[in-house]
């Protein structure tokens, strides 16, 4: 059950952490906009989008929060191989977090009569779109490739979805080494103590 | 003695001379130089006069840099909003950003970029034609379409002609934000890009800080919106940005440092000045008058730039109104006077004058008790008329259900109504209409204009408010738990209600309290268990 308990604890600091603290000013301008219609949630599953998709070795906040909230976790797992199990949970957790967090953005268009899009605040700005990760790479292709849209091919699909996916996988991957390598390290650690305990 | 005599009278009418001379000189120094100045007054009432110098002792400049300079203080001078800014991308003003940003060219016509140049400012469309012969006959195709795609005419404003080329500049006006958003998202979609534009300096400035519009530099006549342009490549290896807009609030020792760290790097700056006017014509008297000394505050005389070739000086009435002219060289084209100066050429006292029949001087506004509240906190809405007119207006209407549709799932009203009805408000009255409303969710509301209907002298009118905004703060974890919390139980209770009725609620909390307790005893025992690890299970094996 500890294992348990270590998931509950990472996860709940590295959303708590992010959502009151980390959160970036870009993702805080798509909230400000969509957030009267699609409410908290939506600010929750930005949270989790930023956890799981922003590049940690660009934001070393990021980078901390993740390897102390594992490194907890693993602790409370007491085993290397538990912390590492814990990173991966943790991570589909937040990843299947996301879903949740535009689930009335689905339901919202189901009742097409009820859902408008809000004007767009003045605090907004376009430009700041570009440095989301994801967004800011199809907008840049977007703006790149010299077909007018509606006239996309294969080809012109592909050149956008590559970059895109290459970039995706490996911010992906950082996260998930940065995670197993402190929920490991946590879990040696914390096997130790506790034995001693 | 006739010697002395003679010396003494020399000495004299030198000293005369120069008593003279003196403060003719300091006259010429403080001459402003104009680049280029203009007005166009709406069919609201509403008055954008823009007004351009350059810094008396400017000695050499390239006539291509003052053209786009000029040009940039007048786009960014017509109905410039400061909260627009923000929305202001380095896309719609055209020109390749920094970060490699590439806008793609949506029409694939013959036109170079660099010959036409586009930007929104809050109520106008402007476009910037260069004149060629090669591409005159496209930009009209352009205009055309355009115009059709934005539902909008365009019209010739201004004609420019420098050393290097003549330029045409056509506009289109928009009146309200709703017109102007439905137009910008137009925009968004069919814009071309631009290369080596001018504006993007600018944004680059207000990017960098430098240009603060926030700090409201609004003079009590009208609108002074920015003081001065300082613009040099210096800027750029330095500071990064091309142009600086110096807004009035800047005090006045930091201008004064940048001028002298620019002149000690062996540059003179070049100061462009720009004034912006507004509301100045309503109802009465029915004959107006258009002084460019009043409205400029100017005692001396104004002299037009050495460095173009002709200056341009202009008024653009409304279509239907009769502009007279008795003053020698300006000409009156349809609603529009002209005056075109030569290279050095002084305008003295110029007034013109015009008969239009403008809407009554009312004054409206919106406000909000509170701009930052909390999730599901209430909000006083109020609307005031000013009815600053000699006359009185009659069946006044107030719509601003705007608010609801704009967000029909989080904004509800909760006292009072968002419309009223109004028979009479008497001159210089003023009326306060409050209504409250209840926020849902976070975010940034938006409360779009309230529309205000009225009629006076038999003729009806409809003015719009300003918007007012209204930040909902995010909630703490805790409350969010809370709300997900309550919303569980109340799912269980409905459900089990259908089953056990009345005890439902009991038996919710009932089962998520032992789901807890399980959990908990399950974690606890765990951790009493010392966990058996790979290193142990070797000597367990050896021991049996």
């Amino acid at each position: 059950m500890s294992k348990v308990l270590g998931w509950i604890v990472s996860t709940v600091i590295l959303v708590w952490v992010a959502y009151t603290y980390l959160f970036p000013s870009q993702l805080e301008m798509v909230v400000d906009w969509l957030g009267p219609v699609l409410g908290f949630n939506l600010r929750i599953g930005l949270t989790c989008f930023y956890l799981t998709f922003y590049d940690v070795f660009k934001d070393f906040r990021l980078l901390v929060l993740w390897f102390l909230s594992m490194f907890i976790g693993g602790f409370i797992g007491r085993s290397g191989k538990t912390g590492v199990g814990l990173a991966f949970s943790t991570y589909a957790t937040l990843t299947a977090a996301i879903g949740l967090g535009f689930l009335p953005v689905g339901m919202g268009l189901g009742e097409i009569s009820s859902f408008t899009i809000p004007p767009i605040p003045p605090t907004f700005s376009p430009n700041s779109l570009t440095q989301i990760p994801v967004v800011g790479k199809l907008l840049y292709s977007l703006t790149k490739t010299q077909n007018p849209i509606g006239q996309f091919n294969l080809q012109t699909i592909l050149s956008l979805i590559k970059p895109l996916t290459l970039d995706l996988v490996k911010s992906v991957a950082k996260t998930l080494v940065l995670a197993c390598v402190a929920g490991f390290i946590g879990g040696m650690v914390g096997g130790k103590i506790w034995r001693r305990v | 003695m006739e010697k002395s005599l003679g010396k003494t009278v020399i000495v004299l009418s030198l000293v005369l001379v120069l008593i003279l001379v003196q403060p003719l000189t300091v006259n010429a120094e403080k001459t402003k130089v104009v680049e280029c100045m203009g007005g166009t007054v709406f069919e609201d009432g509403t008055t954008v006069f823009t007004s351009v110098f350059l810094s008396p002792n400017l000695k050499t400049i390239k006539p291509d840099k003052t053209f786009e300079n000029t040009v940039l203080v007048m786009l960014v001078a017509q109905k410039f909003d400061p909260k627009i800014v923000s929305k202001i991308s380095r896309e719609i003003f055209g020109g390749k950003g920094q970060r490699g940003l590439q806008i793609p060219t949506l029409t694939q016509t013959k036109i170079q970029p660099e010959n036409l140049y586009h930007g929104i400012p809050k109520t106008m469309l402007i476009i910037i034609q260069k004149q060629s012969p090669e591409t005159n006959e496209e930009i009209k195709n352009i205009l055309l379409r355009l115009s059709k795609y934005y539902e909008v005419n365009f019209r010739s404003l201004i004609s420019l002609k420098q050393k290097l080329f003549s330029a045409e500049i056509f506009f289109a006006a928009y009146t309200t934000d709703k017109d102007y958003r439905f137009f910008e998202g137009k925009l968004m979609e069919s814009l071309k890009g631009l290369d080596n534009g001018f504006a993007p300096s600018v944004y680059e400035a207000y990017l960098n800080g430098v240009f603060t519009p926030k700090l409201k530099d609004w003079s009590s006549d009208g609108t002074l919106i920015v003081s001065g342009i300082i613009n040099y490549p210096l800027l750029k290896r330095v500071l990064g940005i091309q142009a600086m807009m110096l807004p009035q609030s800047i005090p006045k020792d930091v201008t004064t440092k940048l001028l002298k760290f620019l002149e000690a790097s062996g540059l003179t700056p070049f100061f462009i000045q720009l004034s912006l006017w507004e509301n100045l014509y309503h109802s009465s008297p029915q004959t107006h008058t258009f002084s460019i000394q009043k409205l400029l505050h100017l005692k001396k005389p104004i002299s037009a730039s050495k460095h173009s070739s002709l200056s341009i000086v202009f008024l653009s009435t409304p279509t239907k109104a009769t502009t007279t002219t008795g003053l020698e060289g300006w000409e009156i084209k349809g609603s529009t006077a002209i005056k075109t100066l030569k290279a050095g050429e002084v305008l003295k006292e110029e007034k013109l004058t015009f008969n239009y029949i403008f809407p009554p001087n009312i004054s409206v506004k919106k406000l909000v008790d509170k701009t930052v509240v909390d999730e599901d906190s209430t909000v006083k809405v109020k609307v005031e008329i000013l009815n600053k007119d000699t006359k009185p207006i009659y069946n006044i209407t107030i719509d601003d259900s705007q608010t609801l549709k704009t967000y029909p799932t989080s904004l509800t009203v909760v006292e009072g109504s968002p419309t009223k009805k109004l028979e009479k408000i008497k001159a210089g009255e003023k009326i306060t209409y409050t209504y409250i409303i209840k926020l849902k969710n976070l975010g940034y509301y938006t409360l779009p204009p309230a529309k205000i209907t009225y009629t006076c002298e038999q003729k009806d009118y409809s003015t719009t408010t300003n918007q007012a905004y209204i930040k909902v703060k995010k909630p703490t974890i805790q409350k969010i738990i809370l709300k997900e919390y309550k919303l569980i139980t109340s799912y269980g209770e409905k459900t089990l209600n259908k089953f056990v009725p009345g005890y439902g609620w009991i038996i919710t909390n009932l089962i998520i309290l032992a789901i807890l307790t399980i959990i908990a005893y399950s974690i606890y025992k765990s951790f009493k268990k010392p966990r058996k690890t790979t290193t142990q299970q070797p000597t367990q094996k050896t021991q049996t």
